[in-house]
């Protein structure tokens, strides 16, 4: 069989570019440090969630301080808001910091998507999804519920102000553990 | 026997209802003739008679910042002292009568605490802006008029300017329970598509009386807060079965209130408290008419022109067609008879044939070549900067 030698050399480009998707995928891992959503958060019964009787920080959820450097922000999410996160409510978090959300659902699968960021998982009652980032720049970020949870699924939203770290002031009446 | 503090206001309010026929002209909404068009936090005229010294702040909360009279519109007795009090907001402002006046506070301050007082004597309307910031809608009036307060309440069909539109369990009607000690309101009652609602969702109560909400325990989660600033909240949602939650209304008003994260759903109430000012019985309100403006009789009329436009072509066409002499064309006959066989077209020989060596690919090269690149630069773009790019997850 002939085959042509431009078609041998674009058979060759079209591999060599399967080995280069892989590859990028492959350096994102390992050289950029970016993490998939697994079950690290564990399990939660999700009617305690509801009920507000778990015995964690979801009964009043909210941003804990863990250290300068590591804050954990606890999120309840339910039809048909963030608690924190929706309305007059918003997360704030300091900038250049690392961050973990630690987010749960007290009824149906949602969302939490942080808009113009790659922070973005699904909330599926019983489990905690745990998802860490770091905001290099202070701004408010859109938050919103991107996996169909119900009638008002699309008024579901809330935001997220990342504020300098000189200037944020951690609220000392929150629970520190 | 005593008094009750409620009873006392029931009794009060059936006062203040007798003298309503008097006073009713001087209740109505004075004309501005558009001059709150533009304004945001324009509400009404606040009724401050009977006072001596009205308070208007300037540089309040409206107009897309800090560009505001609060309140906008005031009706004060001639002999009042009106004082403009700066909030620090929103820049420098000053207080000017529009046209000729007798309001000016001179040039634009800024500082909180600023004050400038001017006393009505005379009645009439007088308007003022803010120079700066008319144009933003920085505007207000003084209507200075003899009488007093009149009786305050909700009239016997209250506006609720389209509250209850998509609240499925508002059947129109106000339920009346002005005279109850209390009053229960379910939370989490069927209605909007599931456990979404509040039962009944507009009550009307007596001055004084506690309301009650009870948690029937399905639909989730719910809370009771005000529309915007009001007195209601419960705090964050709860779901279980019996929590209370109640409140005494003690001033006349109508009190919106939803439950926050089921809002969108049409789970929204409200609670009338005093009157009604007109007629004996609780009227309900004509919340089932379909009121349609004038952009909204478009939009219902192009639907259903273009639902019935395949109709109304038929009929032009079934028209058309009867129009024609009935002559039988070729057409007519070719149906009549069935299809004239067709000569079968002859094959053609190629023009020229290209052999396998002859080939010359460089078009299609090239071709490839722009898509790889193409591939490539939209492979960088969307990883390298896209999503390495922005806050990512890294743990």
């Amino acid at each position: 069989m002939q085959v042509h030698n431009f078609e041998k050399i674009w058979l060759g480009a079209a591999l060599l570019l399967i080995v280069g998707f892989i590859a990028t995928i492959a350096y994102g891992t390992v050289g950029a440090g970016v993490q998939m959503v697994d079950d690290s958060g564990g399990e939660i019964d999700s009617q305690a969630v509801q009920n507000g009787d778990t015995g964690t920080t979801f009964d009043d959820p909210g941003v804990v301080r863990q250290n300068d450097s590591h804050y954990v922000v606890y999120v309840v999410a339910q039809q048909f808001q963030f608690s924190p996160g929706t309305g007059d409510n918003p997360i704030r978090v300091p900038a250049d910091t690392r961050v973990t959300f630690r987010v749960t659902s007290a009824d149906v699968i949602h969302g939490f998507s942080i808009v113009e960021t790659n922070v973005n998982t699904m909330v599926i009652p019983g489990q905690v999804s745990e998802v860490t980032a770091r905001f290099d720049e202070s701004g408010t970020y859109g938050l919103v519920c991107h996996e169909y949870c119900g009638a008002a699924h699309h008024e579901m939203g809330g935001s997220i102000e990342v504020v300098p770290k000189s200037e944020y002031e951690h609220n000392s009446t929150e629970v520190q553990n | 026997m005593t008094v009750g503090r409620r009873q006392f206001l029931t009794a009060t309010a059936g006062a203040a209802a007798l003298g309503v026929a008097g006073t009713a002209s001087a209740q109505s909404e004075p004309d501005y003739g558009g001059w709150f068009d533009d304004v945001s936090n324009y509400d009404g005229t606040v009724d401050k008679r009977g006072q001596d010294t009205v308070e208007i702040t300037v540089g309040a909360e409206g107009n897309n910042g800090a560009y505001a009279f609060g309140p906008a519109a005031v009706r004060v007795n001639p002999g009042t002292e009106v004082v403009w009090k700066w909030t620090g907001s929103g820049g420098g402002h000053n207080v000017v009568s529009d046209g000729d006046g007798p309001l000016d506070s001179g040039d634009t301050v800024s500082e909180a605490g600023t004050t400038y007082s001017h006393t009505f004597e005379n009645t009439g309307t007088f308007k003022y802006v803010c120079e700066p910031h008319k144009g933003l809608g920085m505007k207000g009036a003084v209507v200075v008029e003899e009488g007093t307060p009149g009786p305050k309440g909700p009239p016997a069909e209250p506006d609720y300017g389209g509250w209850f539109s998509d609240v499925s369990n508002f059947s129109g009607d106000t339920v009346d329970k002005t005279g109850a000690d209390s009053v229960e309101i379910s939370v989490g009652a069927e209605g909007n598509n599931g456990a979404y609602a509040f039962d009944p969702p507009a009550v009307r109560v007596t001055p004084g009386t506690e309301v009650t909400w009870t948690w029937t325990g399905a639909g989730g989660g719910h809370n009771v807060v005000s529309d915007g600033d009001g007195p209601l909240d419960s705090g964050d949602p709860v779901s279980e079965e019996g929590t209370t939650y109640s409140h005494t209304f003690e001033e006349y008003g109508v009190y919106k209130y939803v439950c926050t994260p089921h809002k969108g759903l049409g789970m929204k109430g409200a609670v009338v408290v005093g009157g009604p000012l007109e007629g004996g019985s609780a009227g309900g309100e004509a919340g089932t008419d379909i009121e349609l403006s004038g952009p909204d009789w478009l939009l219902a009329g192009s639907v259903l022109t273009a639902f019935f436009s395949p109709l109304l072509l038929a009929a032009v066409m079934r028209r058309r067609y009867r129009e024609q002499p009935v002559v039988p064309s070729d057409a007519d006959l070719e149906r009549a008879s069935g299809p004239t066989p067709v000569a079968e077209a002859e094959e053609a020989e190629p023009a020229v044939e290209v052999g396998h060596d002859e080939f010359d690919p460089w078009g299609t090269a090239s071709l490839v070549a722009a898509y790889f690149v193409l591939i490539a630069l939209l492979w960088v773009f969307m990883y390298f900067v896209e999503f390495l790019g922005r806050v990512s997850v890294i743990g």
